[in-house]
């Protein structure tokens, strides 16, 4: 691939872009959420098409219009959410990709026999007529692998897939790419996890911000603070709030303890994780995408249940925390999922505003919702945080995004709470609102809130942070005080780089 | 949806007919469609339409009849309202109301001559109740273990349908009687009528209705939560609204109200209940409910229409002989134009966004 750019609105996604990959290789792709990893990959799997740019494969320069251009060519991509029918057999998933455009169907059990063949080769065993719902995460990963091979690909991409993988799967995975490179394949594995790159990659291609950074050999990989560098720049970033006079005090407001925290695949997402969050203090949680930041921000609002552990606030154990009650203990939650979770895209501001707090007693003490104070509660925040709006009956739908996110962080900043968790609270907007964003955070932990920060932008977590502490894995891998925080020593611990 | 700001009276206009237009859309389009069916039968349409109209809005007897199947219609549709809000489809309605029917029945027969302000309200309530209780075995089946409610329902319609058949014909049979049916209510449980005429006091209580449910889904937390349940169950985890108990609530609230529907056909027009005895009510507030766009004040003006068809085309059947199935072509064809007019109009509005930004 040479020279691809790729632009979407308001984002470049890849600028000027070289990559190549050899025959009979594990080529890693790393960079930070957002570096334009996928993006490539989707460009070669035929799903979006370059701006600019071109492809060669085994020399020939190709256009890849469609994905089925891409099959083709022998590429085949197996994604984070694999594209598998769950209720049919594996056999049958395997017939769904390879009969695709042709009326001939080919014999079943004459494929079910390729199947086994190919999973004999790759060191496991697989049942054709076994139904993929009842195989786990990893053998539908299997099932996944096999049915690119069947259908012929030569190149084969994994979009990280490793992140919803037990660590014993992981290096079943790892036995099945060295087999698949040592039989000629190319396997372009896309990962922001150090370690993994260091333990099966060849080669190390590193993206930055859309751009690609270098490509690094086995040898030339052995230095990890290079790979670090590379990832993460080495500019740091000096914009900082002012440490605020108020220094934090040492009562505690929230304890979780060993807390175990379960994805939606039932994976422990967290994993043991301890965690003090101090009256008054911004903690800012590093950590890239995915290492169980969602499922913790989710149970220390009440909204996922945790598996085991123990969450203490101010002291007392919470023996099950639920929405209501965090609500009632003065726990608000910024949710990344800002419509359609955090608010409700057919409904006013006047009804997105009291979502949480018609429930609360304090705010109405009846069975009736008495709209007009509604209405003036929706004034007052539209002129406070300048929303740009028709009116309190604007419906959230016809807002912009940072306007909408203004409405949500408002509502939850709203009667001076006790802790706000925020989970990617500007993800996706303009400076601007941004900026106001955090001015907001700021002056309500110099009121004596206290903010659970959590973000994949590590510039904006060192920027409002006095305390930052390293996601990995689902576990605290680190935490460093505002005076000490160092940008290299953090972006190493969030890649998983010198953790036992 | 409700406006509660000061706009200009144009500006309302624009503003609330938007809204209303795939159901306008819908409607005419009905209207249009079902005249070029009435021509290929060798119809003046112009002629049918009159007649539908003029014998449902302009005779006495049409009138009447028309408040009187309005009513079962409007109280079912306001029930079956909360629950689409929640986002929940109960397509049950008919079953409920078939059950509540035959308990009240049941109740109006066997605690004898009480005065008609006890028994009245009693017989009423226990149709209200028997229908909740048939709504309740897919409400919990769906509150708990996440059964799909259209299924469990629309099944139990079929039950319910057989259920009294057997019973009307076997232990419940008037055996007084030549052909199977129920013994009739006491005569102290009739529905009081004005004047002597047909129009009861059950019509008054079906508007009761229609107001409490309007107030319910506007001004109360409970409406509000239902509507959030359905916007979203995720926003509705996000608040930690109690979502099983929701679920049920809306179930026993639109049973319950298919039951009383049933239950004031029953002590208004009916006194017994004969196997025949099939009524379309449970499923006609089904696409009622969806061209009113859930809207508790536009199911009041679509009741009537839709009673307004169900007596124009029966009389029109008793006296030209077109077939009586006219309007089940005609509602189909309104439901049909319906959800193509919005799926067109949510096209158009997207892609008017997507031009915007």
């Amino acid at each position: 691939m040479v020279g691809i750019t790729k632009t979407f609105p308001g984002v470049v996604a890849n600028k000027d872009v070289d990559f190549e990959a050899y025959y009979g290789e594990v080529h890693g792709l790393l960079g930070e959420n957002g570096a334009g990893k996928s993006t490539l990959m989707n460009i070669l799997a035929g799903f979006y098409r370059p701006d600019k740019g071109e492809i060669w494969v085994n020399g020939k320069h190709v256009k890849i219009k469609s994905p089925k251009d891409a099959i083709k060519l022998g590429i085949g991509m197996v994604y984070q959410h694999f594209s598998l029918v769950k209720k049919l057999t594996v056999l049958e998933n395997v017939m769904l990709a390879i009969t695709t455009n042709s009326f001939k169907i080919p014999r079943q059990s004459k494929i079910a026999e390729e199947i086994e063949k190919t999973a004999q080769s790759l060191g496991f065993s697989i049942d054709p007529y076994a139904v993929v719902a009842d195989l786990s995460v990893g053998e539908q990963q299997r099932v996944e692998i096999i049915k690119i091979l069947i259908r012929g690909s030569n190149i084969i991409i994994l979009d990280e897939p490793t992140s919803i993988l037990s660590p014993v799967e992981v290096s079943g995975l790892f036995e099945v790419l060295r087999r698949l490179a040592r039989d000629g394949k190319t396997i372009i594995f896309i990962t922001h996890k150090l370690e993994e790159v260091m333990a099966i990659c060849d080669r190390v291609t590193v993206l930055r911000a859309g751009r690609k950074v270098g490509t690094l050999t086995r040898d030339e990989m052995k230095s990890a603070q290079r790979l670090v560098t590379m990832i993460f720049g080495s500019e740091i970033t000096t914009e900082r709030f002012d440490k605020r006079a108020l220094s934090h005090s040492v009562r505690e407001v929230l304890r979780a303890e060993n807390l175990v925290v379960e994805n939606d695949l039932g994976v422990n997402a967290v994993n043991g994780l301890n965690l003090v969050v101090h009256e008054g203090e911004i903690l800012g949680i590093a950590g890239i995408e995915g290492n169980g930041q969602l499922e913790l921000a989710e149970a220390l609002a009440g909204v996922r249940p945790i598996k085991s552990g123990s969450i203490y606030f101010k002291g007392r154990k919470l023996a099950k925390p639920n929405p209501m009650l965090m609500y009632s203990l003065g726990v608000r939650y910024i949710t990344e999922d800002r419509i359609g979770e955090g608010l409700i895209p057919s409904f006013n501001i006047t009804e997105n505003l009291i979502l949480k707090s018609h429930r609360d007693n304090n705010f109405i003490n009846s069975w009736f919702i008495p709209w007009t104070k509604g209405q003036k509660l929706a004034e007052q925040i539209i002129s406070e945080y300048n929303i740009i709006a028709r009116g309190p009956s604007s419906v959230a739908s016809t807002l912009s995004g940072g306007n909408l996110q203004k409405l949500l962080v408002a509502r939850e900043l709203m009667h001076n709470p006790t802790l706000i968790i925020a989970n990617q609270p500007t993800h996706g907007l303009d400076i601007k609102t941004t900026q106001y964003i955090h001015r907001k955070f700021v002056e309500q932990a110099s009121n004596g809130s206290s903010i659970l920060l959590i973000s994949n932008d590590l510039g904006e977590v060192m920027k409002l942070s006095d305390r930052i502490a390293v996601m990995y894995n689902g576990r605290i891998v680190g935490v460093f005080d505002r005076e000490n925080a160092d940008r290299e020593a953090i972006g190493r611990l969030m890649i998983g780089h010198g953790i036992s | 949806m409700q406006d509660r700001e000061g706009l200009k009276p144009i500006d309302w206009l624009v503003t609330s007919i938007k809204p209303a237009l795939s159901s306008i859309i819908a409607i005419l389009g009905s209207i249009i469609a079902g005249s070029i069916v009435l021509a290929l039968s060798g119809i003046d349409p112009a002629f049918a339409y009159y007649t539908i109209f003029y014998e449902a809005l302009a005779t006495d007897f049409g009138i009447t009849k028309t408040l009187v199947e309005m009513t079962p219609l409007l109280i079912t549709a306001v029930g079956l309202l909360v629950c689409f809000r929640a986002g929940i489809w109960n397509i049950g309605a008919q079953g409920q109301m078939l059950i509540g029917t035959l308990f009240a029945n049941v109740v109006g027969y066997s605690l004898g001559p009480l005065p008609t302000p006890i028994i009245l309200p009693i017989v009423l309530v226990a149709g209200a109740i028997a229908g909740a209780a048939w709504a309740l075995p897919p409400a919990i089946l769906k509150a708990k273990l996440g059964i799909n409610e259209v299924i469990t329902t629309l099944l139990l319609n079929f039950v319910a349908i057989n259920l009294i058949k057997f019973l009307i014909k076997g232990p419940l049979r008037n055996v007084a009687e030549e052909h199977p049916q129920t013994y009739p209510i006491v005569k102290s449980a009739y529905m009081p009528t004005f004047f002597g005429t047909q129009i009861h006091v059950g019509i008054l209580l079906a508007f009761v209705i229609a107001a409490a449910i309007y107030f319910l889904m506007v001004w109360t937390k409970l409406g509000f939560q239902f509507k959030i349940l359905g916007e979203s169950i995720k926003a509705a985890r996000y608040v930690g609204l109690p979502i099983s108990r929701l679920i049920i609530l809306a179930f026993i609230i639109s049973g319950g109200a298919a039951g009383f529907a049933g239950a004031i056909q029953l002590t208004a027009v009916m006194r017994n209940v004969n196997p025949a005895w099939a009524p379309g009510y449970g499923l006609e507030a089904v696409p009622l409910v969806f061209i009113a766009k859930m809207n508790p004040i536009a199911v009041i003006p679509l009741s009537i229409l839709f009673a307004v068809f169900l007596v124009g085309t029966d009389i029109m059947h008793r006296t030209t002989g077109v077939p009586v199935y006219f309007i089940e072509i005609f509602l189909g064809i309104m439901l049909l134009l319906f959800a193509v007019s919005e799926v067109v109009q949510r096209f158009r509005v997207r892609k008017v966004r997507e031009a915007g930004v």
